[in-house]
């Protein structure tokens, strides 16, 4: 049991390898460099990258969507527009730059956008990797546009802080997120005002439609729907207490109650069946509707801005005890911004001043401070009237530029053909 | 191979051979085998401190975090519901840099307490060191104190002691912001300890004992930031420590110096403690000067990652795959166990587990809760490391000589001071150039590490194949292997012819050993002793051939068939006799042809063709009892493997104290060389079973019960292969009897002894080497005397002839009359071959002849009066010895005796000598021709 043990041979044949690896490595190295520096740096422009998509987890989002998707298209630019309802308007869309493209519904968006090849992605839908919505590797900026002027105060904790770019509308939303940014350790995000692409088109629709002239003052009970909604506080009462002002009335539940609440609301549609006084509306789209109206009268739902912004109108809001735990307004020593703007826009409707309601309106369309603060609010909340659709696609084209050193123009219409 | 086996060989047996060398340097400094438990606790304490402080350090910080993000958590909690409540709290965690597994990370330090407590218990609880050791009121630290005495119960106290300390240290430890559920924990674990050690041998129980002490210490100076020591700050006691280990150190050199001047010897590891102990106050002034040292430039987190695993995969790849492959290819069947199989591949994986567990996972462990200055330096530590792992390994002790499959030396490993100061400057050369690169060519360092681990792997990967070209050869082998034991069958009418080659058996000891024992010579009577027998080559590969096909075999007449392979030709000559006496009509039986099939376990189907031939395996151990021996080679193959690896990376200067003459500092009796291998002090004192000098001695104890006596008038012959003259042992005196412990220190003593001298001529057995040679030749006559006896009480000894030889001697160096020059194959002993023959119906005392013979006479003896003019069947030419007459007999030496390396046509160049005339102890008859 005997052996003999040479490492001998052995160091000869390391010398010799290291000797002989060394000049083929350093070579190598020189010889990749040489060809790394010879061609032109190319970015992420794989073929299968698409240079935009915007992806909307529900059609109802089509509206704010929509103005931005036709400047694409005016621009020619192509995009991809996700979406997680098989219904979505998108989908039959008549821009021919804009390629609708259903993913699924439930869970199975995720597994599409988790693994999406991508450079640019606009959303309107924030929580992204707060829940099953993963950011993909492959896709290199994720941008978030809020609904509209104040949605952003609506957003559920940490919702928009995985994104890398936010577009906004006004200040109050640049200082929250950096608040919040310095709060969490969070690095900066690129934050750019665009405006508000949909309120946009809500100016130049009535700038084209002639305006109603409403023989008798149009009173819009414009509810949202949950628990702390008006008809869950007030129930018929509301309806009674309007009808009793002689006023026109036009009832529009929210379009989730006729899911959520079908038992509720059906019961009210037949203990108020509809007259020449009293209204119900459940258009799909609500322009003229809002447009009919001379006042809403609503809780939190964003049509209050919508319609006190972008029509100009009064407004007169339920009181609602807002529990913003939740919602990352919570983390701000200045409070939920809606809530503490919406004085500043309407009155405020309690149990102790409904009998009221008919002054209170009369108040509302007469006052004119309540114009002049609405102003004010427009002009924290809304820049860049207008120009919100062009700003955006302006925005998307530079940050393509500067990701890829290429055009959007091309690349989108590469990826077209 | 299970996953458990695969989990202890990675984490907890890298820490095991820490203990086990760490106790065995505190055994060397203290010299009380149980007082080093002492030094052993404190040694790991230190070692692991920085593990332990950042593990503190790191559950402090995480409870800050915690403690930080409890308000929002419970907001979260408070108004989330069901999933959308975990990820918000998922999504809070990531803002805050927070992980759940940080949550395991406060476990660290007790994570860290299991597999060094797994380490402790292996080493600690079963140690032959602490077996019947007493220490203070501890009668035996090897079994359970049982001091207290209540009821006529014994109650082990120190169990009950060491949880007292662990809920002190629990109590110190509630002074601090830590939870109540860690302080639960705490306290739950002080018990687990209690039940897991309550009956463990009082030494482990000490030593954790001390473990616990040094926790509440490191405890109590770490959560004061007072002045709480007779007026010293925490710092201040740092600095004195440091002081006083530092002047230790000091004293300690100085002491080493003294003993360099008085001894003449190097006491390394004194040194190395000294210098060791250097360390706290280094550390200390760079902390009071506040320079930035030598490690602290800015350098990339990912670059000193980079280097810092790079490193250490070299050093798996060196220690873990390489050097155990080059071990294991130079003779892949030598590592086979025969009575347990596992491929020799399994060695390797076992080495590659230990080496990934002890420098990928440990290093990994010590890493990764490094602070980042301690990254840096444990990142250069590895870098530094594995450069010098690599120029030992490469460039020093590469011709240590011959090692056994047990990992043991024929020559105990030992280096000139000269050799130890060239390693010495190399290293320092290394270390300056590697300190030089991490510090300015960070990026060259990556691409040589990057070209070192290929090149290694490289490397390996030709081992690997060339052992992987050996695996049909040992599937065959194996597929051999029989538990079948053959019959020796002798005819008391017939002729028997008998061939007992005995491999390197010492022609020149025989009178000595006669003269010691003259039993032994009554029972050699009728032989003739030829004392003038020479071998044409020096090992089994060239002098074997000769003796079993006579002279068309010897190393010249061989290597002029230069259109044979040399495997045909040994096959060819060890099927000579056997074929011969076949045709003419003799029953046949051989046992372990040497070399068959040019495999070092001989390949029995070179016989298929002949079936009248018997052919057996017999000399592995098949008459012994293999079950505690198949365990010890489990347990040394799995380990000691490694740790040879690790011995050759080590300075020379230091690899001779890590081999501890074979041991490589195992403390485990389960898998103690001692079970297997011999260690043998020096020619009087040795410790350790030679197992496989066991197997050999049971296989020639057995021949009396294997053979059998025919009444039928047939003829017989048996060719019989021993080892046993091969396998040098230190045998019990005067009986030589196999002893565990051997200590002959007063039959050896060379005023006493008389046997050393015979007519005047002396024979040197002054070196365990020369020694226990003396004692292996002494068995293997003393089996086959009794065998012998057997025979004549049988009525066979007088119809057989009986033919013992052997195929080389060995360069013992035993008779200075033998010397014809100054190189160690000038030793005629090399080429003196053994050969007694006893011719039937030979009777009378022994009887010496002079005249000149050679080992390649054996057929011609054997085939004498029985077989007329033989022919080799193979080429055709008479089988006699007409060229013993010739005036020159060229004998041939080759360092390469191995036949899975020197298996081409002819043999590898080699040295030539010629002896002129017929008388090798003619020293002026030996002329070397050179090496051709």
């Amino acid at each position: 049991m005997i052996l003999y043990i040479d490492p001998g041979t052995g160091s000869m044949l390391f010398s010799l390898g290291i000797g002989l690896l060394s000049v083929l490595w350093f070579g190598a190295r020189k010889l990749y460099m040489k060809v790394k520096y010879l061609k032109p740096r190319r970015r992420v422009t794989d073929s299968n990258v698409l240079p935009l998509v915007i992806y909307s987890d529900d059609k109802r989002y089509w509206k704010y969507l929509e103005p931005i998707c036709r400047e694409m298209d005016k621009r020619e630019i192509g995009v991809v527009y996700m979406t997680a309802s098989d219904d979505d308007p998108a989908l039959s869309n008549t821009y021919p730059h804009i390629k609708g493209e259903f993913i699924g519904k439930g869970n199975r968006p995720y597994t599409k956008l988790n693994f999406l090849k991508a450079t640019l992605l606009l959303t309107t839908t924030p929580g992204l990797e707060v829940y099953q919505w993963k950011r993909s590797k492959d896709v290199s900026c994720y941008i978030h546009i809020p609904h509209g002027a104040n949605a952003m105060t609506f957003i559920r904790m940490f919702g928009t802080d995985f994104f890398d770019v936010l577009l906004l509308s006004g200040q109050y939303q640049f200082d929250n997120t950096r608040k919040l940014e310095e709060l969490r350790h969070l690095p900066e995000k690129e934050l750019i005002f665009v405006g508000v692409p949909y309120m946009d088109d809500i100016i130049a629709r009535l700038a084209e439609t002639s305006q109603p002239r409403n023989s008798e003052t149009t009173v819009l009970l414009a509810p949202s729907w949950g628990n702390t909604a008006i008809f869950r506080r007030f129930g018929g009462k509301i309806i009674d207490l309007l009808l009793e002002t002689g006023y026109h009335i036009i009832v529009r539940p929210h379009p989730q109650s006729f899911i959520s609440e079908t038992e509720m609301i059906e019961e009210l549609m037949l203990k108020y069946p509809e007259t020449n006084q009293l209204e119900w509306n459940n258009d799909l789209d609500n322009f003229d509707v809002l447009n009919r109206a001379d006042i809403l009268i609503s809780d939190f739902s964003g049509t209050v801005f919508e319609f006190a912004l972008a029509y100009d109108k009064p407004v007169i809001c339920v009181d609602v005890h807002f529990d913003d735990a939740q919602y990352d307004s919570c983390w701000l020593e200045t409070g939920n911004w809606t809530i503490n703007t919406l004085p500043r826009i309407a009155m405020i409707l309690t149990e102790n001043n409904q009998g009221q309601i008919k002054e209170m309106i009369d108040q509302c369309l007469t006052d004119e401070t309540f114009r002049s603060q609405r102003h004010q609010v427009c002009d924290e909340a809304w820049i860049h009237r207008g120009e919100g659709a062009v700003r955006v696609a302006d925005y998307l084209e530079r940050k393509y530029t500067e990701l890829t050193g290429q055009s959007l123009r091309e690349a989108g219409q590469t990826h077209e053909d | 191979m299970t996953i458990s086996h695969i989990l202890f060989q990675i984490f907890i047996e890298p820490l095991v051979l820490l203990f086990e060398v760490l106790y065995k340097i505190s055994l060397q400094l203290i010299g009380d085998s149980a007082l080093a438990i002492i030094p052993l606790s404190l040694a790991v304490n230190f070692l692991c401190l920085p593990l332990y402080l950042r593990a503190d350090e790191i559950q402090k910080e995480n409870r800050a975090i915690e403690k930080k993000m409890e308000p929002w958590v419970a907001h979260i909690k408070k108004h989330f519901s069901g999933d959308e409540q975990f990820m918000m709290i998922q999504a809070y965690y990531r803002e805050s840099g927070y992980k759940t597994t940080f949550r395991l990370r406060n476990s660290i330090s007790l994570l860290l307490q299991i597999p060094f407590f797994m380490a402790a218990y292996r080493v600690l609880s079963n140690t032959p060191y602490l077996i019947g050791k007493s220490i203070a009121f501890l009668p035996d630290l090897g079994s359970p104190d049982g001091l207290l005495i209540i009821g006529g119960v014994a109650i082990n106290l120190l169990p009950i002691v060491m949880t007292a300390i662990n809920l002190a240290s629990a109590f110190v430890y509630t002074n601090q912001d830590m939870g109540k559920r860690e302080k639960v924990q705490m306290i739950i674990i002080a018990f687990v300890f209690f039940v897991l050690l309550y009956n463990s041998p009082s030494g482990l129980v000490l030593y954790w004992i001390l473990n616990q002490i040094f926790s509440l210490c490191k405890n109590v100076v770490i959560t004061s930031n007072k002045k709480f020591f007779i007026g010293l700050t925490k710092d201040r006691i740092l600095y004195i420590v440091s002081v006083a280990l530092s002047i230790g150190g000091i004293a300690l050199i100085v002491v080493s110096i003294a003993f360099l001047i008085l001894f003449k010897s190097v006491p390394i590891l004194l040194i190395a403690t000294g210098i060791l102990m250097q360390i706290p106050i280094a550390a200390q002034v760079r902390k009071l000067k506040g320079k930035k040292g030598l490690l602290e430039n800015k350098v990339g987190k990912k670059t000193i990652f980079t280097i810092s695993i790079l490193s250490c995969i070299t050093l798996t790849v060196l220690v873990g795959l390489l050097i155990p492959s080059a071990l294991i290819s130079n003779s892949s069947m030598e590592f086979i166990n025969r009575w347990d199989y596992h491929s020799p591949f399994m060695h390797i994986v076992n080495s590659f587990l230990l080496a990934f567990g002890l420098f990928i996972v440990w290093f990994g462990v010590f890493y990764y809760l490094a602070t980042d200055n301690g990254k840096k330096v444990i990142g250069t530590i590895a870098w530094i490391l594995s450069g010098c792992a690599i120029a030992n390994y490469m460039f020093f002790g590469t011709n240590l000589g011959i090692i056994s499959s047990y990992l043991i030396f024929d020559n105990t490993p030992s280096f000139s001071n000269s050799e130890g100061l060239r390693n010495l400057l190399v290293l320092a050369g290394v270390i300056l150039v590697f300190l030089f690169a991490w510090q300015k060519r960070k990026r060259i360092a990556i691409s040589v590490q990057t070209i070192t681990v290929i090149i290694l792997i490289g490397m390996f990967v030709i081992n690997a194949l060339h052992v992987a070209g050996d695996m049909p050869q040992i599937n065959k082998v194996m597929s051999q292997v029989s538990e079948e034991k053959p019959t020796f069958k002798l005819s008391k009418e017939g002729k028997n012819v008998v061939v007992i080659m005995l491999d390197r058996a010492i022609n020149g000891f025989v009178p000595y050993i006669m003269n010691e024992k003259p039993e032994v010579a009554e029972q050699f009577s009728g032989f003739i002793y030829y004392p003038n027998t020479i071998s044409y080559g020096h090992g089994t590969n060239d002098g074997s051939p000769g003796l079993y096909g006579g002279y068309e075999y010897t190393p010249e007449e061989t290597n002029k068939r230069k259109n044979v392979l040399l495997a045909e030709k040994q096959n060819e000559a060890l099927k000579l006799m056997p074929v011969l006496f076949n045709n003419a009509g003799f029953d046949v039986t051989i046992t372990d042809p040497p070399l068959a099939g040019y495999s070092d376990i001989p390949d029995l189907s070179i016989y298929n063709d002949y079936p009248g031939i018997k052919a057996y395996i017999i000399e592995n151990g098949l008459f012994r009892d293999q079950n505690q021996t198949n365990l010890a080679k489990r347990v040394l193959w799995g380990r000691n493997i490694f740790a040879y690896s690790l011995m050759k990376i080590l300075p020379v200067g230091i690899q001779p104290w890590f081999y501890e003459g074979g041991n490589y500092q195992n403390t485990n009796p389960d898998g103690s060389t001692y079970q297997l291998v011999q260690i043998r002090d020096d020619r009087s004192h040795a410790r350790g079973i030679n197992s496989v000098f066991v197997d050999r001695q049971t296989t020639l104890d057995a021949l009396p019960t294997i053979s059998e006596a025919s009444e039928e008038d047939e003829n017989h012959f048996l060719m019989f292969y021993s080892r046993l003259a091969h396998s040098p042992t230190l045998l019990s005196e005067p009986d030589y009897s196999i002893s565990q412990v051997i200590d002959n220190a007063i039959y050896d003593d060379e005023e006493q002894e008389s046997r050393q001298f015979l007519d005047g001529r002396k024979v040197l057995l002054t070196s365990a080497f020369q020694m226990s040679h003396y004692h292996a030749n002494m068995a293997a006559l003393t089996e086959l005397g009794e065998w012998f006896d057997y025979l004549r009480e049988q009525g066979l000894f007088d119809n057989t002839r009986i033919i013992i030889v052997s195929d080389h001697g060995f360069c013992l160096r035993s008779f200075t009359d033998m010397i014809f020059g100054y190189r160690t194959i000038d030793d005629a002993m090399w080429y003196n071959a053994f050969l007694m023959v006893k011719d039937f119906g030979s009777d009378g005392d022994l009887k010496t002849d002079n005249t000149f013979m050679t080992n390649a006479d054996t057929p011609t003896l054997a085939f004498d009066g029985l077989i007329e003019n033989p022919v080799n069947p193979f080429t055709g030419n008479a089988v006699n010895n007409d060229k013993k007459y010739e005036d020159e007999h060229h004998i041939f030496y080759t360092d390469h005796w191995q036949v899975n390396e020197n298996k081409g046509t002819t043999f590898l160049p080699g040295d030539w000598f010629t002896l002129h005339g017929d008388n090798l102890f003619d020293m002026s008859a030996w002329e070397y021709e050179g090496y051709y």
